[in-house]
């Protein structure tokens, strides 16, 4: 199933053992607590709530041919995988040349690069929608400069239709694009580059033939979280799209909310993840992933070697054509990526520096131009007791969930990696669809497990529900980085007398920090972004930061939530910044 | 304009409430220290909590302040917000689960008579409330197991600044793109249809129930207009928003919305004609912690000069009428329960969109379906 594609993307070994006889490794081990974890908080309770949409205790399927009944469903669950689609290869274009700049470029290229990319991410939707209507709407400052050039007569409509949600969409999916590719293109080895340009290759044909190919896993982490993750999108299309962008998140979540038809949302929640499950099985026949990766390892096998062989024989004529064509192509003496990088993040950063602008108002609406400068959105906040406790209580889930998170999900990665357990697809599968599944269903099926634990309304329940949706994340980001582990230097800490223990310490844990380091960020903020559990799993009595920001939407139109995203931004940026010095100093 | 207006209560609420308040403060000023003989005159009086779903935001921040610390003084008991975008799932999911952590919801109409149905709800007290109250409460406002908190009214918002030379007067100039140029936007819920209906030169009476004829004579209305429309708004603060920032000229718009603006300040113009009116009730949880308090916080609600707070600090409107008599005068015809803007509204037919149809939907699903495939083409 779904596994393959990761699972191919995992490391060499387990591609090797893939084929020959399986045998679970002793890493297998890692994989038993979260995967107790994820059946106890996710497949129990999901399972109770998916036998309502067979009507149980009278079982039927009336649900499901209501879907099929309606033709409308079809569109929406097409435009879904349509808009998820768009946005993935929109992601992955601007995304690749940023990645590479960020693993490539000087020490002030990769912290602009970082900042940009990471910044859009803390803004709130409502904030950062208005941003988007600043400069697209149609008295923004996009129209402005077209009308004021002659190269239009009307404003054009840039927001409000498909382009707006996909525009609206990539801006916020690039860091789950980017940072995944980024860990894996760190741990790529430049002198095989400079192995292949020494043997004749040109620039671009050594990063088409070397690069790239070792650059895949990190590549296909990237998509498959942002194509998931897009599926989930129901804010955004909302207020950035047209009257027919519909998304199947969006009409499950009002089934649930507005129509409280439970058993119908969950029979279109399983026709989703039954789809879903399926592109990504069919996405993992056609794409050679397994052959591809399989010459980057360099061990032998037989069952991929003529594979390999072929695969071999491709890259050395795309080399060789791309050599020929090198001649004709422009030169910018190297620079041209680092500028093309620093120009999309440019305008990453363009809605991002609005929002800060606009928390400097002095009207109680979000005006464009600012009537006035003031500093009464940062008042209303610091002043503010519900807004204040709303922050700690958001920081304390969020560092509680990505905790677990990540200790859960890394141990799942290693043993999904080298475990070489049986049936791995399917328990590929299973740790990907708490993030398939739509939010607000997880939500329902969670609470009501907490509820009969005790546990909802508490921080700890909602930390729990967080982590079961954090784990993929964790798990999708190691698993890519995995493959940079080179068993052999394991082996050789143990044949010189290091213990399990020590060897992790010593050869596993700073290898792979960079990967935890992403993942815990992800997990982090997969949590302290989150709306959906905190309704349901809060039950009303915990108010974080982002659902504050939310009511803003629904009761008030205050820029004080610019205030509070610019406050969010600046603290992620100071992280940025600290991090990236100290990185520095280490390497000095 | 400030949110109060001195003189504006000063003008209108002299007669009653300014004798009222003062009269209050002189007997109230010896018995301060023994705070406790203020609650034994208050028939409301008692202890604990009760906990209340609430919007959050400014609604959260304004009922605090004119509304819950006022009862918390009168009575004793103090009042726990619990907040969510809408109450109606949690109280589902609470009471499936069996564990009801609230006291007092707000339900919203389209999805009272199903709740009600399956028994959610404990019967309103009413022997806890003033006779003021009960004369003040129109009679279809007070149901057996629950009373209106307020009406939400989906009306015509214009920005007068775009039609200086007047504004649309009903849903007919709303389509009428020729007379009254300029974008405009809509809400994208369902049930807002019928508006076109209006359009289309509907009766008022003859809106509901919203039958398969109706919602294709409304679809095609919509047809015409869909070009013209900028966006389908979707969160209640976005057609004021866009409104202010020139995204429309006109638009539907909750009244509460409009006139949270237009106390503000805002050029925005409210068009009362055809517009939907939607009750949100308030229903004490059956299983709820504190049961008794909660009664007590409705009856506190209800009082004519509560009723008027609320009305102050959350722009919705309350269902007794007596409140009038104490909220200031410029603000009074913005409101639904006005004898004139009430006669030009229409009251959702809730019980006929709770109905099941022959096929085991109900019709508020049947016509959510006709809405989404509408939509989606």
């Amino acid at each position: 199933m779904a596994g393959t594609v990761i699972s191919s993307a995992v490391d060499h070994s387990a591609v090797v053992q893939a084929s020959s006889s399986v045998r679970p490794t002793r890493w297998a081990w890692l994989l038993l607590p979260g995967t107790i974890f994820l059946v106890v908080l996710f497949i129990v309770p999901l399972a109770g709530l998916l036998l309502l949409s067979f009507g149980v205790p009278d079982w039927s399927l009336a649900n499901y041919l209501r879907i099929g009944d309606s033709p409308a469903y079809f569109i929406v669950l097409r435009n879904t995988l349509e808009i998820s689609l768009a946005v993935t290869a929109l992601a992955f274009v601007l995304g690749y040349p940023i990645a590479y700049a960020l693993t490539t470029g000087g020490a002030g290229l990769r912290t602009f690069l970082l900042i940009a990319v990471v910044l859009p991410y803390f803004t709130s939707v409502l904030a950062r929608t208005f941003a988007w209507v600043v400069l697209l709407g149609r008295n923004g400052v996009v129209n402005e400069i077209l009308l004021q050039l002659g190269l239009t007569s009307q404003p054009l409509a840039l927001l409000y239709n498909r382009a707006g949600v996909i525009i609206g969409m990539t801006h916020i999916v690039m860091p789950l694009m980017i940072l995944p590719m980024f860990t894996v293109m760190s741990g790529i080895d430049k002198k095989l580059l400079r192995a292949a340009r020494a043997n004749g290759a040109s620039p671009l044909a050594a990063f088409l033939t070397v690069f790239l190919p070792l650059s895949l896993p990190g590549l296909i982490a990237g998509i498959l979280l942002v194509f998931i993750y897009c599926l989930g999108f129901y804010i955004t299309p909302a207020l950035m799209g047209g009257v027919s962008d519909i998304t199947i998140t969006m009409e499950i979540s009002s089934q649930v909310t507005e129509q409280l038809n439970w058993n119908f949302a969950s029979a279109l929640s399983v026709v989703l993840l039954v789809a879903v499950l399926a592109i990504l099985w069919m996405g993992s026949r056609f794409f050679p992933i397994e052959q591809l990766l399989g010459f980057s390892s360099g061990e032998a096998n037989s069952g991929t070697a003529s594979n390999r062989q072929l695969g071999t024989q491709y890259l050395m004529r795309i080399g060789s054509a791309v050599n020929k064509l090198d001649r004709w192509l422009p030169s910018l003496g190297g620079r041209s990526v680092p500028i093309l990088a620093g120009v999309l993040a440019t305008l990453l950063l363009l809605p991002v520096l609005i929002v800060a602008y606009l928390s400097f108002s002095d009207s109680s609406y979000f005006v464009f131009p600012l009537p006035g400068y003031s500093l009464r959105n940062y008042e209303n906040y610091l002043s503010d007791a519900l807004w204040i406790r709303a922050t700690f209580t958001s920081i304390r889930i969020a560092l509680l969930a990505a905790g677990m998170a990540t200790v859960l999900g890394s141990m799942l990665a290693f043993g999904l990696a080298r475990g070489a357990i049986p049936g791995r697809g399917a328990m590929v599968a299973l740790v990907l669809s708490p993030i398939i599944m739509p939010t607000i269903i997880v939500a329902v099926a969670t609470y009501f497990l907490l509820a009969w634990w005790g546990l909802q309304g508490t921080e700890l329940g909602l930390a729990l529900g967080h982590t079961v949706h954090a784990i993929p994340y964790v798990v999708v980001i190691v698993v890519a980085n995995v493959r940079n582990l080179n068993p052999a230097y394991e082996r050789a800490a143990r044949s010189l007398g290091a213990g399990p223990w020590a060897t992790f310490r010593t050869i596993i844990a700073p290898l792979v920090m960079p990967a935890l380091v992403v993942a815990s960020f992800f997990a982090f903020l997969s949590s302290f972004d989150d709306v959906v559990y905190v309704l349901f799993l809060g039950i009303g009595r915990i108010t974080t930061l982002p659902m504050r920001m939310w009511e803003g939407i629904r009761q008030d139109i205050s820029p004080t939530i610019a205030a509070v995203a610019t406050l969010q931004m600046t603290l992620a940026l100071i992280i940025v910044v600290v991090g990236e010095l100290l990185r520095r100093k280490k390497h000095s | 304009m400030k949110k109060d207006d001195p003189c504006g209560r000063l003008i209108h609420g002299l007669s009653r409430r300014s004798l009222l308040q003062s009269s209050a403060v002189l007997l109230s000023m010896p018995l301060i220290a023994k705070a406790t003989s203020v609650w034994a005159q208050e028939k409301l009086a008692g202890s604990g909590e009760v906990v209340v779903f609430s919007y959050g935001g400014s609604y959260s921040k304004g009922i605090r302040e004119r509304v819950y610390d006022p009862f918390t003084k009168a009575t004793g008991i103090n009042v726990i917000d619990v907040v969510a975008d809408i109450a109606e799932p949690q109280v589902r999911a609470m009471t499936s689960a069996g564990r009801i952590d609230w006291d007092l919801a707000l339900i919203d109409g389209q999805n009272y008579p199903a709740m009600h149905d399956a028994g959610m709800f404990m019967p309103i007290d009413y022997r806890l409330w003033d006779d003021e109250a009960l004369k003040g409460v129109p009679d279809v406002a007070r149901r057996q197991d629950a009373v209106v908190a307020f009406g939400s009214t989906t009306l015509l918002a214009y920005d007068e600044r775009a039609l200086p030379k007047g504004g649309p007067k009903n849903w007919a100039d709303f389509w009428n793109a020729d007379e009254f140029p300029g974008p405009r936007g809509l809400s994208s819920v369902a049930r807002h249809m019928v508006l076109a209906l209006a359009a289309d030169g509907m009766p008022n009476a003859d809106r509901w129930p919203l039958t398969d004829d109706k919602v294709d004579r409304a679809l095609k209305k919509l047809d015409e207009i869909r070009p013209h429309i900028t966006k389908w708004w979707k969160a209640g603060g976005e057609p004021v928003q866009a409104l202010l920032n020139g995204e429309f000229v006109m638009t539907s718009c909750y009244d509460g919305r409009a006139i949270s603006a237009i106390r503000q300040g805002a050029p925005i113009r409210m068009v009362w004609s055809g517009a939907n009116l939607v009750y949100v009730y308030w229903t004490v949880l059956k299983g709820g912690p504190n049961n008794e308090n909660a009664q007590k916080l409705v009856a506190f609600l209800n009082r004519a000069q509560n009723a008027a707070g609320f009305t102050l600090a959350t722009n919705l409107t309350g269902p007794n009428v007596n409140q009038l008599q104490h909220l200031p005068g410029d603000l009074v015809p913005l409101l639904s329960i006005t004898p004139e803007n009430a006669s030009q509204v229409v009251v959702q037919d809730d019980t006929w969109l709770g109905a099941k149809r022959p096929d085991g939907k109900t019709n508020a699903d049947h016509i959510q379906e006709r809405w989404l495939a509408w939509r989606a083409q």
